[in-house]
């Protein structure tokens, strides 16, 4: 049997970059605000369907780790960064480090909150944070 | 957007996800070293490659234009790092009161990615 999780996450990431580059190709390949924008989206996401549990199965293979994965990007944000370092301008490429990391961390904590609150009353957890939440992504 | 750059998309769109999480699968633990590895891979990579266009081995207003260079950059590399797992990853540290883990593994992903990005840049920019 062919293992469906890589294809969930293939599917999901090829979709993302997909979004990405379309939003890209309206401002700039690397632009620093799109990128930021699209990180702290994708963010958000992979908060809520932290929050609501989903860690295992297709949504988090397809949504998480692939769309999400794909729509948010680490490469072009260091390399933003690195060109204002290499042209001389430390203030800036501070500026943007200080804001990517703020912001997409916050994002993260947001979108968790909105996934716990839209959880089923059934299935809520008791204390809002299982171990399998809390673990992080250690083993996926 | 060409029939060709949308199915090139794709595939390196598809290829950066199924090596970040299978580095992920394999090397993360309390720390993410799986999501680390593939971060600073992409920023090294991606540093080397958009250093490389500059030199004009790629005349510069066709850079942008090439399926192949759009496919590497935005879609393999792009796809390869991650915001949205290392953002999650860092405020489930906080929530659970990890705060030496969460600043390790910020710091390790800012200092050596953009490290690697750097290096990346200048390496090419030195060779070119």
């Amino acid at each position: 049997m062919v293992p469906r999780r890589p294809i969930f996450i293939a599917t999901g990431g090829a979709l993302g970059v997909l979004i990405r580059w379309a939003l890209l190709g309206l401002a700039d390949t690397h632009s620093t605000l799109a990128v930021l924008g699209l990180n702290i989206v994708g963010s958000v996401l992979v908060g809520v369907l932290l929050g609501r549990g989903r860690t295992n199965g297709p949504a988090w293979s397809f949504g998480a780790l692939g769309f999400c994965g794909g729509l948010t990007t680490f490469s072009s944000f260091a390399l933003n960064a690195a060109r204002y370092l290499d042209s001389g301008d430390p203030s800036r490429a501070l500026g943007l480090i200080t804001s990517t990391v703020l912001l997409a961390i916050i994002a993260a904590r947001v979108g968790y909150s909105v996934g716990l609150r839209t959880l089923p009353e059934t299935t809520q957890a008791p204390d809002g944070d299982s171990d399998e939440r809390s673990k992080g992504f250690g083993s996926r | 957007m060409s029939t060709g750059l949308f199915i090139l998309l794709l595939v390196a769109g598809a290829l950066g996800a199924v090596g970040r999480t299978s580095l992920g699968q394999r090397f993360n633990g309390l720390i993410a070293l799986g999501t680390l590895a593939a971060n600073v891979t992409a920023c090294l990579l991606l540093g080397a490659a958009s250093g490389w266009l500059e030199t004009g081995h790629w005349r510069g207003e066709e850079i942008w234009n090439d399926p192949a260079s759009i496919a590497l950059q935005v879609g393999l590399l792009g796809s390869l790092s991650t915001w949205s797992s290392l953002a999650n990853d860092i405020a489930t540290h906080i929530r659970a009161k990890q705060s030496s883990e969460a600043l390790t593994i910020l710091g390790l992903n800012l200092i050596l990615g953009i490290g690697a990005a750097w290096i990346g840049l200048r390496l090419a920019h030195a060779i070119g």
